[in-house]
C-alpha cells in the first residue's frame, strides 16, 4: 500500500518495509564493496527491486534522485572531455616543469600542485589521467623513479578535489543535498586543504628525498620541451578557457541568482559543444557531439541514479532515522563528538570502501539529525566533516578512490607498478595526519 | 619490466583441422623461413630487418621451439617513450622538438639486449594442417607473416606471407 508521498506501510505480501529496504540496502552495500558485479549494475538492480518489492512506488523513487547532482557531473565531464583536446594539461605540465629548471624536487612539488588545483576544478580521475602520462614521460627523461612523483599526484589528486563542490562526487552530493554554495565550501574548506597539501607534501619529500636527483644533461631534456607544441587546437583552446571561465564565475554567483549549479554545468557544456562545431557540416558535428558525449562516464551516472533510489527507499522506510537516532545516543547528543565521529568515520571508511554510496547514506541520515542540534543551520560542522572524511579518506589506501586505482593501473602498464601494501604503509598515516589537522580546523573553526 | 608489443591470440578450432582439405598451410608455407633466436641481440634484428625488408620476424629458442614475433613495431614501440605507447598514455609528442637525438640515444641503450625480451608473445600462429580459407582470414584479420607451428611439438615449421597466398590463389591453372 502506498500512501501519498509514494512510499509504502506495507512491501509486497504484506512484508515490512523496513526489513526489505534495509535487506535490500546491506546486500547492494555488500555486492558494491565485493567487485564481483559492476557497481552500476548492483545499484540500480537494488533501485529496481525498491520499486518491485513495494518500499517505494515509481514517483518516490524518481523523487529520490538527485538530478543536480548528475547534471553537474555530466555536464564538467562533457567540458572536460573537449577541453582535453586542446592540449593545455600537457602545457601546463611542461610549462611547471621548466618553471623549476627541471629540478625533480621542484617538478614533484609543481605536479602535485598542479594535480590539486586541477582536481579542485575538474573530475579528479580526469585530472590524473590527463597529469599521469606527462609525468611518467617527464621521469623518463629525468632518468629518475616516477613512483614519488606516481604518489604525489594521487594525494593530491584527493586533497584538491576537497577544495570545492565540484572537486569530488561527495561534495557535489552534499552540496547538492544541502544547498551549500561553491563559495561556502571555497571559503570554508579551501584554506585547510591548502594547509593539509603543503603538510603532505613534506614528509613526501623527506621520505623519497634521495630519489629526487637527476644528471645536468637529463634536465636540459627538459628544458629542451618546447610547451607551446603541446597544444593541439589554439582555437579550441581559447574556446574551452573561455567556457571554463564562465562556468567557474557561474559556480560563484549561482547562488545569488539563484541558479542550480547542474544548470551552469550543462550550459557550459552546451556552450562549448556549440562553439567548437561553429562552421562544421551537420555530418562532422554529429560525430564531434557523438565523441563529446562518449566521453561521459555513464557508469558512474547510473550508478548514482540506481543509489539515490536505494537510498531514498531506506530513507522512506525508515532506516536512516534509526540510524541517525544509534548516532545521536552512541555521541549522546554533542555536537563536538558527532562531529568528531563523523571525519574519522568517514575517513576511516572511505579508504576501505566506495566513499559514494556512504556518502549518499550519511546525507539523510545527518540530515535527520537537524532537530537534536538546533536546526539545519546548525549542522554546518558536521558537513564539513563528512566532506573532509569522505574525501580525504579516499588516500588511506590504493582502493580508496577511482583516481588512486586509475594511477596504479597506468604505472603497472609502465612497468612500474604501485603495491597495494607499500602503498598503504605511507599513504594511510599521511591520510591520518590530514584528519587530525582537519580536526583541529573544524575544532576551532566551528565547535 | 619490458614494455611488450600488442596483437591477438588466435588458433584453428579442433573440428576445422580434422577435415581434409585440398591445400593445407604446410603446401603453402615457405618451410625455410629465415628466424631471430632468442638470444639475438636488437643490433642484429635491426640489421635483419633493414636488409630483408620486413614487417617481423618469427623468434625460436635454442631447440627451433617458436615464442613469439618481433619486428618493426616493437622496435619503434621500444624508441618511443613509453608514456605515448600505452593505453590512455600521450596521443602527441610535438613538444619534444625533432627528437632524433633522443630516438638514436634510446636505440644505443638497447641495442644489445636479447630480442627474447621485448617478443611479441601474443602473436597469431596456424597449423601446418590448417586449410587455405582459415590461412587466408587469419592473414586478413592480422595483415602479416603467418608463422606455421606443429602443435604437439612447438617447433615453428615455416612461414606464410600475405604473397604466398596471393601467388597461389592467382596461379593459372
Amino acid at each position: 500500500m502506498h500512501g501519498h508521498a509514494g512510499t509504502a506501510s506495507t512491501a509486497l505480501f504484506g512484508w515490512d518495509p523496513l526489513w526489505v529496504a534495509t535487506i535490500l540496502f546491506i546486500a547492494a552495500y555488500a555486492l558494491i564493496m565485493s567487485e564481483k558485479v559492476n557497481r552500476a549494475v548492483v545499484s540500480l538492480l537494488g533501485a529496481g527491486l525498491m520499486i518491485l518489492l513495494g518500499v517505494l512506488n515509481q514517483q518516490a523513487a524518481l523523487r529520490g534522485i538527485d538530478f543536480n547532482t548528475l547534471g553537474l557531473l555530466t555536464g564538467m565531464m562533457v567540458i572536460v572531455a573537449i577541453t582535453r583536446k586542446s592540449g593545455v594539461f600537457q602545457y601546463v605540465a611542461i610549462w611547471s616543469a621548466k618553471k623549476v629548471n627541471a629540478r625533480p624536487l621542484g617538478i614533484l612539488l609543481m605536479l602535485s600542485g598542479i594535480t590539486a588545483l586541477l582536481s579542485a576544478l575538474l573530475d579528479n580521475v580526469t585530472t590524473v589521467l590527463l597529469i599521469a602520462p606527462v609525468t611518467l614521460l617527464i621521469t623518463e627523461e629525468l632518468k629518475v623513479r616516477p613512483y614519488p612523483y606516481l604518489f604525489g599526484i594521487i594525494l593530491a589528486s584527493n586533497i584538491g578535489g576537497t577544495a570545492t563542490l565540484i572537486g569530488d562526487p561527495p561534495n557535489i552530493m552534499i552540496g547538492s543535498a544541502t544547498g551549500l554554495s561553491f563559495n561556502d565550501f571555497l571559503l570554508n574548506l579551501a584554506p585547510i586543504v591548502a594547509l593539509i597539501m603543503a603538510t603532505t607534501l613534506v614528509p613526501i619529500c623527506l621520505i623519497w628525498r634521495r630519489d629526487l636527483t637527476a644528471t645536468e644533461g637529463a634536465r636540459q631534456r627538459i628544458m629542451g620541451f618546447n610547451e607551446r607544441e603541446a597544444i593541439t587546437n589554439p582555437r579550441l583552446l581559447k574556446q574551452a578557457l573561455t567556457v571554463l571561465a564562465l562556468v567557474v564565475a557561474g559556480f560563484v554567483l549561482a547562488h545569488p541568482l539563484h541558479l542550480e549549479p547542474a544548470t551552469v554545468a550543462m550550459s557550459g557544456a552546451a556552450l562549448l559543444m556549440l562553439l567548437e562545431n561553429l562552421g562544421r557540416d551537420g555530418e562532422h558535428q554529429s560525430k564531434s557531439v557523438h565523441g563529446s558525449f562518449a566521453e561521459v562516464e555513464w557508469v558512474t551516472i547510473f550508478f548514482f541514479v540506481g543509489l539515490f533510489v536505494v537510498v531514498y527507499g531506506i530513507e522512506q522506510a525508515g532506516l536512516i532515522k534509526r540510524m541517525a537516532d544509534a548516532l545521536v545516543h552512541a555521541t549522546r547528543g554533542d555536537l563536538k563528538v558527532s562531529a568528531m565521529a563523523v571525519l574519522w568515520g568517514s575517513a576511516v571508511l572511505s579508504a576501505l570502501v566506495d566513499n559514494i554510496p556512504f556518502v549518499a547514506t550519511m546525507i539523510p541520515l545527518i540530515k535527520s539529525m537537524a532537530p537534536v542540534f538546533g536546526g539545519a543551520e546548525h549542522l554546518r560542522p558536521l558537513w564539513w566533516s563528512l566532506s573532509l572524511g569522505a574525501c580525504l579518506g579516499g588516500n588511506g589506501t590504493l582502493i580508496g578512490a577511482s583516481a588512486n586505482l586509475v594511477v596504479a593501473g597506468f604505472a603497472d602498464r609502465a612497468g612500474h607498478p604501485i603495491r597495494f601494501l607499500p602503498f598503504m604503509l605511507t599513504a594511510f598515516p599521511l591520510m591520518l595526519l590530514s584528519i587530525a589537522i582537519s580536526s583541529v580546523y573544524i575544532y576551532l573553526r566551528y565547535l | 619490466m619490458a614494455v611488450q608489443c600488442h596483437g591477438f591470440q588466435e588458433t584453428l578450432s579442433p573440428n576445422i583441422r580434422k577435415r581434409k582439405p585440398a591445400m593445407t598451410a604446410a603446401a603453402i608455407m615457405q618451410s625455410q623461413p629465415v628466424t631471430l633466436r632468442h638470444d639475438d641481440t636488437i643490433s642484429r634484428a635491426l640489421d635483419m630487418l633493414l636488409s630483408h625488408r620486413v614487417a617481423n620476424f618469427p623468434v625460436v629458442d635454442g631447440e627451433g621451439r617458436f615464442i613469439g614475433q618481433f619486428g618493426t613495431h616493437c622496435l619503434l614501440g621500444l624508441l618511443l617513450p613509453k608514456a605515448a605507447i600505452l593505453e590512455e598514455g600521450l596521443e602527441d609528442l610535438a613538444f619534444l622538438g625533432e627528437g632524433g637525438d633522443q630516438l638514436r640515444e634510446r636505440l644505443r641503450d638497447i641495442r644489445e639486449e636479447p630480442v627474447g625480451r621485448h617478443v611479441n608473445f601474443a602473436t597469431p600462429v596456424i597449423q601446418p594442417e590448417a586449410p587455405l580459407m582459415e590461412t587466408v582470414l587469419l592473414a586478413y584479420r592480422h595483415n602479416a607473416a603467418l608463422p606455421v607451428v606443429d602443435e604437439p611439438s612447438g617447433r615453428l615449421v615455416g612461414t606464410i606471407s600475405p604473397w604466398d597466398l596471393l601467388a597461389v590463389i592467382g596461379a593459372k591453372d
